[in-house]
């Protein structure tokens, strides 16, 4: 199989995180089902990344590797995640704790809504930062909370107050505050803004870009959202049935997607720019991992699949410069989306 | 739209609900949820109703079907019979008035009894409205379902929900929506649990059913993307009031109000290359209890002046063509 390709932009930091052809599945009383199927990627200093596809396909599944938080019935059975060389994998888990909130941390899916309603917000972050560093004194820690809350602009003095008198916006900076309370080298943000207004979506979306940049972290999106995705990664993952279907830099996936998933799902996002017109659905539903279809994930579904398909699964392949592809028929895809066409 | 054309006519709807602490005490604070809102829908019409979570967006579609009492004002609904009044409803009217509105919910998980087949579920309002045999029911259900693209029906009408994707729940709750063949139907975010593939599926099929059976929909969703497409025209909820109205395209193109200026350069777009405008709005959304006379969004608008503080909540007035506006400063604004 060929290695995945990592964009190399000299002008970029170096590669942080490397996800090298991983292989997780999780064992159920039906059997193994293949959850993450030979992912590779790399994530570039102070770069953003976003994993897009449908639910079920194994973005977090994916995320909760890299933080070893996987469930308890995952199952790694090859590859390696290396953060700064060293496989994270291979670690015992004391020496996965160190590398925990302090180099990755994970801004988790519904998070805002988890929040102990009987604690103060502030206290509870205390809690995070006291596991961490436990010399820490409590002025030290309040003055360190202060610090987190203005910089994902929130009023410092919101920190003694409980979550019901948070909105859903605030709640969501806390919870981005603390994901940054041990300064990590990369934030992993599963599903951000899912629940929120698209208001205060933009805001927090906004503040997320000026805290990276002001910190110089590596953020990992995963939503199915993939408007989103289009304003705030840098590179791009698609993902489809526990495999990596495309990868290369978000404008060149946008605007030349070669993978006929990538294609179909673009095809079938509305927007509220351009000329309205008639979008095309993505026909049938993603396979049942326990039983994945043979040769490509993908071609039951697939307009352009041939008895190769069926057959043979196609490798990752290097299309242009950091852009790479998993499919026979790449070449098939039209340079134009198929709502284009209609027009 | 001509004045008798309309299927639903909406006249300074309210709906407040009591803020108490007590059980035994009166209420002395409401939340406005819906503050004399109106508006038309004709034949075959669906109108986008969008807006923030907390706007009254849900609570005015619940109050047109009639799972909310409206405390003020009256929705009318025109059938071969005259006028029916969705807020002051005979009981021996209710019947008639089921047949006619219907609702498609939000979540397809919670929205269906799990111990009942497919068959029971869509099959339930005909033996309610004690329409057709047995015999004739099988067979409209078994329509039903091919019309929303659940085939071979033979194959779904045993079964339960859990044993369905939520793709094929929602097309159930459509199917059912649409068995007593309704004229008008109130859509609550129909679309919102599914994924982006099975999305515009379900989208499309409603499209289709509206054409073939001529269903007007009040369609609500907090999704300016999701409305685009889905309707033909869009109304801006805030606060309770009714902030803009005008043709789908003409509101995107051309947005006079604030508040729907800044709802619209907040929409995330799938375009790497595409620069946003800036949102200009302060703040964050407040809530409805007891709400001053002036403008609802006077607190987040970063033009307001002296009018907007000194006057009650501006009216909803036609600037042009069929698009309506609630605010003082449009032509300011706009310029």
């Amino acid at each position: 199989m060929t290695a995945p390709a990592a964009s190399p932009s000299p002008t970029r930091g170096d590669v942080v995180l490397e996800v090298d052809h991983l292989v997780m599945n999780y064992r159920t009383k039906e059997g193994l089902v293949s959850a993450v199927e030979d992912v590779s990627f790399d994530l570039i200093e102070g770069d953003s990344l976003g994993l897009v596809g449908e639910s079920g396909c194994g973005k977090t599944s994916v995320a909760m590797c890299l933080l070893r938080l996987q469930a308890d019935n995952a199952e790694f059975h090859r590859g390696e995640i290396r953060f700064k060389g060293e496989n994270l994998l291979a670690l015992s888990e004391e020496e996965m704790r160190r590398h925990r909130w302090n180099d990755i941390s994970m801004v988790f899916q519904g998070a805002m809504n988890a929040w102990n309603p009987v604690y103060r917000v502030g206290d509870q972050i205390r809690e995070a930062l006291r596991v961490h560093f436990p010399d820490m004194t409590v002025a030290e820690g309040r003055e360190r909370i202060r610090a987190l809350f203005e910089l994902v602009g929130l009023n410092p003095d919101m920190m003694d107050r409980y979550p019901h008198e948070f909105s859903g916006g605030m709640r969501q900076r806390a919870v981005i505050a603390m994901a940054l309370s041990c300064n990590p080298t990369i934030i992993i943000a599963d599903e951000p803004t899912t629940a929120l207004d698209v208001i205060v979506q933009d805001q927090i979306l906004k503040e997320l870009k000026k805290v990276q940049h002001e910190l110089g972290m590596s953020i990992i999106y995963i939503s199915h959202d993939i408007a989103v995705i289009a304003e705030v990664t840098d590179h791009l993952g698609v993902m489809y049935a526990g495999k990596l279907m495309e990868y290369g830099t978000t404008e060149e996936v946008f605007h030349r997607p070669r993978h006929p998933y990538t294609f179909l799902l673009l095809s079938s996002t509305p927007s509220i720019t351009g000329p309205r017109r008639k979008l095309a659905p993505l026909e049938g539903e993603p396979p049942n991992l326990l039983d994945p279809p043979g040769g490509c994930r993908f071609n039951p579904r697939c307009p352009f699949a041939t008895e190769k398909c069926e057959r043979e699964e196609p490798p990752l392949e290097e299309i242009g410069p950091g852009h790479t592809v998993a499919c026979w028929h790449h070449d098939q895809v039209p340079k134009t989306l198929l709502h284009e066409l209609r027009v | 739209m001509s004045e008798n054309g309309a299927l639903v006519k909406v006249e300074d709807l309210q709906k407040r609900f009591p803020v108490t602490k007590s059980v035994f005490r009166k209420a002395e604070h409401f939340v406005h949820a819906v503050d004399g809102v109106s508006f038309e829908i004709a034949h075959g019409e669906s109108l986008g109703l969008v807006g923030e979570s907390g706007c009254g967006k849900t609570t005015t579609g619940r109050v047109l079907v009639k799972l909310d009492e409206a405390t003020g004002g009256r929705a009318l609904l025109a059938d071969e019979q005259g006028l029916i009044d969705v807020a002051h409803i005979r009981q021996e009217d209710m019947k008639r008035f089921r047949r006619r509105v219907q609702m498609i919910f939000q979540d397809p998980y919670e929205s269906m009894n799990p111990r009942r087949t497919v068959y029971d579920t869509v099959a339930e309002p005909l033996a309610i409205q004690k329409i057709g045999t047995r015999l004739e029911r099988e067979e409209k259900v078994a329509q039903l379902l091919q019309l929303v693209g659940l085939t071979p029906p033979a194959s779904f009408l045993f079964r339960y929900p859990h044993e369905l994707s939520g793709g094929q729940r929602q097309r159930v709750a459509v199917a059912r929506a649409l068995v007593v063949g309704p004229s008008f139907v109130v859509a609550d975010e129909p679309t919102s649990m599914l994924d982006v593939s099975i999305r515009i599926s379900i989208m499309e099929l409603m499209l289709r059913l509206a054409d073939e059976l001529g269903v007007s929909y009040l369609y609500i969703t907090h999704d300016l993307a999701v409305a685009r497409y889905m309707c033909d025209r869009i109304a801006v909820m805030y606060l309770g009031k009714i902030v803009e109205v005008a043709t789908t395209e003409e509101l995107l193109a051309n947005p006079l109000h604030p508040y729907t200026r800044a709802l619209l350069s907040a929409v995330p777009v799938p375009d790497p290359s595409y620069k946003r405008p800036p949102v200009e709005i302060k703040g964050g959304i407040s809530k409805a209890i007891d709400p001053p006379a002036t403008c609802r969004f006077l607190d987040r608008c970063p033009w307001a002046i002296d009018v907007c503080r000194e006057n009650d909540h501006p009216p909803l007035e036609d600037k042009d063509d069929e698009h309506y506006v609630a605010c003082y400063l449009v032509d300011k604004i706009s310029a």
